[in-house]
């Protein structure tokens, strides 16, 4: 492919830095520093929220691990995307109701409204930030991992780099440059930047899923072509897998409802509903998301991790040239069938597809690492110092993000061989359960009003328990050969982890608010006037 | 599903339970009764079962989501 992949990535790189320094110049004569930086001001319209919403809700996994897992497994894994059009309901439900009490009452972070709503209290508020925490520290790291890994995978061939005396393989190199350009934007834009530039890395993710849907359907002779071949595999993968293997019904129903939702209350969405202009963008968002990212799915790269399966078959469960692991069935096919569809043209696609790629990865790593920003500095620094100015804290949060920056390459180059590696690659796994134990509270402050504070933090305490009971984080906790971990492994092989850990939250939650005090009356009663519409 | 006027109650009811029935039978115990087995899969006009299974039930949710933010959901700001 010659020089195209280093000038396209080149002028990637360029591009998302000039919409750092634009998103900087925008918000130098902003009224509220800390809002701005955070927030963009509450003012962000519909084609932005949607677009940073769909791509911080999927990483690198969008277009690599859920081609590659039916690629490896059929047609069961597809089940997994009904998750979309639930995630897309509670943008709505949920996200304008978070909206409109953010607005009136200056909410930052989740923990701000759990927190308010409960009576303040700085044990609910630890509780919230470290279940957010929990989610955002291993996403960061891993992202900026993938991100050296898909830079090996764009330039296979480079040599190392000699700097300082020393030699950087191609992978860490993509590690340190791609840590260098995320930690820029989001150090000089904040929110805006961040946003902006989400926007331009949802397109090329979105388009680069569809377009790799079309190379397979060409590869294969139209669709009637394509199902000929497609009916020609192994029956099992064309069927639904035994109860007790991987992809089950019940894992996969389990998934839809709450996997979702837990991806939705994770912070950095938290962040994106308070960032919302208005209802109506909310409204509007929930409809592109629950339509387009789906068709991207089911019509783009499913497709090719069927129909990839046919067009280069496993011999005896070998996987075929040129694929180390299912993961690249998608970058196997564009990178056979566009040079062939499209000549020149064809070989600019597949390095944009590859940048694509990368941009899944470096969208879902900036927006974690601006969470995690807004939750160390108001989660921790302002009530540390209450007294600090909004400039003040404004320069600790870009602080912040140095440092996670830093410590997140520094992981990465540590290997896979470092304990700290491993241990928040066991956290990664179970992130999602996580943040799922954040929406027990998220539902009682917004619909039902029935929890205590002493409920809540009982709730959250025993669901993000349970979470740790689970494999891989419960085998590092209690060994091998621990009869708990057999136990919950056998469950994580039925059912989704946010799951479970939510019915003993919420069954905790009900039982202690039961026999608790409830929160002040009066606070109560002016908290649900604020989450009402205006008349 | 809206937080629903009186006339809105039927369709609120109406989505609520498509929504809950795609959840329930799409990804849940609906797929396995439609598939058919390993040896003998079922399919539909040439598409395997399981696929065309995917496909419609997303179909109903995703318009689900569509109906209701166009006539249930309201710019309330």
């Amino acid at each position: 492919m010659g020089y195209v992949p280093h000038m396209i990535l080149g002028l990637y790189m360029v591009l998302l830095l000039a919409l750092g320094i634009v998103s900087m110049l925008k918000s130098r004569h902003a009224a509220h520093a800390e809002e701005d930086y955070y927030l963009s001001s509450r003012g962000q319209g519909v084609l932005v929220t949607s677009l940073t919403i769909m791509a911080t809700y999927f990483s690198g996994f969008a277009i690599l691990t859920f081609p590659g897992w039916v690629y490896s497994d059929g047609i069961a894994p597809m089940l997994y995307a009904l998750n979309l059009p639930v995630a897309a309901m509670a943008i709505y439900v949920i996200g304008s109701k978070i909206r409109r009490i953010g607005a009136k009452r200056g909410y930052i972070t989740p923990a701000d409204m759990i927190a308010d709503y409960y009576g303040d209290s700085r044990l609910i508020r630890g509780m919230v930030t470290l279940a957010g925490a929990l989610y955002v520290i291993p996403y960061v790291v891993m992202q900026v991992k993938a991100g050296g890994i898909l830079a090996k995978g764009l330039f296979p061939n480079a040599p190392p780099i000699p700097l300082f005396g020393m030699e950087l393989t191609i992978e860490d190199a993509g590690v340190g440059v791609l840590s260098l350009v995320t930690m820029l934007y989001v150090i000089v834009g904040g929110m805006r930047s961040v946003a902006w530039t989400d926007v331009l890395q949802g397109l090329l993710l979105l388009s680069a899923m569809l377009l790799s849907g079309i190379a397979i359907m060409h590869a294969l002779g139209g669709p009637s072509g394509y199902f000929a071949e497609v009916s020609k595999l192994d029956g099992k993968l064309l069927t639904m897998p035994e109860p007790s293997e991987r992809f089950n019904t019940w894992q996969a129903m389990t998934f839809c409802m709450f996997a979702s939702l837990a991806s939705i209350v994770q912070p950095a969405q938290w962040m994106r509903f308070y960032a919302a202009r208005s209802s109506k963008t909310l409204r509007q968002t929930s409809i592109a998301f629950g339509t387009i990212l789906p068709i991207c799915f089911i019509f783009g790269v499913f497709l090719v991790g069927l129909g990839g399966r046919a067009l280069y078959p496993m011999e005896g469960g070998v996987l075929p040239e040129g694929m180390s692991k299912p993961d690249d069935i998608v970058i196997k096919v564009i990178s056979d069938q566009f040079p062939a569809m499209f000549g020149t043209f064809g070989v600019i696609l597949v390095s944009l597809i590859l940048v694509a790629v990368m941009a899944a990865s470096m969208s879902t790593a900036d927006s974690n690492l601006h969470a995690l920003s807004a939750v160390a500095t108001r989660d921790v620094y302002h009530q540390a110092r209450p007294r600090s100015s909004e400039n003040e804290r404004t320069w600790f949060g870009r602080g912040v993000i140095v440092v996670a920056t830093i410590a997140a390459a520094a992981i990465s180059y540590a290997g896979n061989s470092s304990n700290l590696l491993q241990t928040l690659t066991a956290f990664f796994f179970l992130a999602m359960a996580f943040s799922a134990q954040l929406l027990p509270v998220t539902i009682d402050i917004l619909f039902v009003h029935r929890g205590t504070k002493a409920g809540a933090i009982a709730g959250l305490t025993a669901g993000m328990l349970t979470v740790c009971l689970f494999p891989p984080l419960g085998t590092m906790i209690l060994g091998d050969d621990s009869g708990l971990v057999g136990v919950t492994a056998t469950m994580k092989g039925l059912l989704d982890v946010g799951f479970c850990a939510i019915v003993v939250n919420v069954l905790v939650f009900c039982l202690v608010s039961r026999f608790t005090e409830k929160p002040d009356p009066e606070r109560s009663a002016s908290f649900r006037a604020d989450l009402l519409p205006p008349k | 599903m809206s937080e629903p006027q009186k006339s809105n109650r039927p369709l609120v009811r109406t989505l609520t339970v498509f929504f809950l029935m795609a959840l329930i039978l799409g990804p849940g115990p609906g797929s396995t009764l439609i598939d058919g087995t390993a040896e003998d899969p079922n399919f539909l006009f040439g598409v395997p079962a399981l696929y065309a299974w995917v496909v419609f039930w997303y179909v109903v949710m995703a318009g689900c989501v569509v109906v209701a933010a166009r006539k249930l959901w309201r710019d309330e700001d």
